[in-house]
C-alpha cells in the first residue's frame, strides 16, 4: 500500500537528519500506524494527519534520536577512558626516555597531529546535536584511534620493549580500547 | 496521561512492554496503550528513540526481519533487561508505598532495608 503524500513529506525530512536504518523503522511505524486508523474506518487523508500528529512534530523526533545516538556515548566513553590510556603510555615513554628513541621527527610529528585530531573529533562527537555530523565525527576518531594503539603495540613488541614495565599494563588498555571501537565502528558507520 | 508525567518511568515501561517477547516500536505503543487502558498515549515519535536508548544502555535487542514486503525491527529483552525491569518493579513498588502512605495518611510503611 503506497503512504500519502504527507507521510512521505514527513520521512523525506527526517531522511535529510537521520541514517537510512532509522527512517526504514519509522517508515515501517509510520505505515503500520496509517493502516491501524484506516481499519477503524478513517479516509486516507485523515488516517495521514492523525499518524502524523502521533508521531509528532519532525524537528522532535530528530533531536531525541540525536539525544540517544551511540556516537555520542562512544565518543564520551573513549573520552573518559583516553587519559588512562594515555597516561601508561606516558609513564613508559618518559621511563625509557623515549626522546632518545630513532624515530624520525616527522613520525612523530604526525602521531601527534593524528592524536590531536582525534581528540577534537572525539570532543565534536560528545558535543553534537546533529545525528549523522555526530556519527562521522565518532567513526573517523575510533578509525584514527585503533591506527595509534596499533601502532604504539607495533613498536614495542618489535623494539622488544613490550616486557617493561608498564608496557604490558599500556598494551592491555590499548587491546581493550581496539577491542571497543571495533565494536562500535559497524554501528558508528551506518549512522554516518 | 502527559508524557512528561511518565518521566522517569518510560524505560521501565517499555521494559515491561517487551516482557512477554519481541515487539516492534508500534506494538510497544499499542502494548502500553491496552494494557493502561488508554492511559497512556506516548508520542510514537519519542518511543523509538527511547527504544534506541536502551538498545545503547544493553537493555534491550532489536533484529530486522520482513514483514508484509517492509522491514521491521522488533526488539526484545535482553538478561540485563530482565535485571533492569526487576529492580525498577522493586523501586516502583517501595515509591508507590512511600507516597502512598503520606498521600493518604496511612501507617509509614516498613523500610525493607
Amino acid at each position: 500500500m503506497p503512504r500519502p503524500d504527507l507521510i512521505e513529506s514527513y520521512l523525506t525530512e527526517l531522511a535529510r537528519h537521520l541514517p537510512p536504518s532509522i527512517v526504514t523503522e519509522l517508515a515501517d511505524g509510520f505505515t503500520e500506524t496509517y493502516e491501524v486508523h484506516l481499519r477503524r474506518g478513517l479516509s486516507g487523508e485523515d488516517a495521514a494527519r492523525i499518524a502524523v500528529a502521533e508521531f509528532g512534530e519532525p524537528t522532535t523526533v530528530i533531536a531525541a534520536f540525536s539525544q540517544v545516538n551511540p556516537a555520542r556515548v562512544a565518543a564520551r566513553s573513549l573520552l573518559l577512558f583516553g587519559p588512562l590510556v594515555g597516561a601508561a603510555w606516558a609513564a613508559l615513554l618518559l621511563t625509557q626516555q623515549a626522546w632518545t628513541w630513532p624515530v624520525a621527527a616527522a613520525a612523530r610529528f604526525i602521531f601527534g597531529a593524528a592524536l590531536l585530531t582525534a581528540i577534537v573529533l572525539l570532543s565534536a562527537a560528545a558535543l553534537a546535536t546533529r545525528y549523522r555530523p555526530a556519527a562521522r565525527s565518532a567513526a573517523a576518531a575510533c578509525g584514527i584511534v585503533v591506527t595509534l594503539d596499533l601502532c604504539l603495540l607495533g613498536y614495542t613488541t618489535t623494539t622488544g620493549l613490550l616486557d617493561v614495565w608498564p608496557a604490558p599494563l599500556a598494551a592491555a588498555l590499548s587491546i581493550t580500547r581496539i577491542g571497543f571501537s571495533l565494536k562500535r565502528l559497524p554501528q558508528l558507520l551506518t549512522g554516518c | 496521561m502527559r508524557a512528561e508525567t511518565l518521566k522517569g518511568h518510560l524505560d521501565g515501561l517499555l521494559l515491561a512492554s517487551l516482557e512477554d517477547g519481541p515487539r516492534h516500536g508500534y506494538s510497544v505503543i499499542e502494548e502500553l496503550r491496552a494494557v493502561s487502558g488508554g492511559q497512556l498515549d506516548l508520542p510514537t515519535g519519542t518511543v523509538y528513540p527511547a527504544l534506541h536508548r536502551l538498545e545503547t544502555a544493553g537493555l534491550i535487542q532489536g533484529r530486522w526481519s520482513v514483514v508484509a514486503g517492509r522491514r521491521r525491527r522488533a526488539y526484545q529483552l535482553t538478561a540485563k533487561g530482565r535485571r533492569a525491569l526487576s529492580k525498577e518493579r522493586a523501586a516502583w513498588t517501595r515509591f508507590a508505598a512511600v507516597v502512598g502512605s503520606v498521600l493518604e495518611g496511612r501507617q509509614p510503611c516498613p523500610d525493607p532495608t
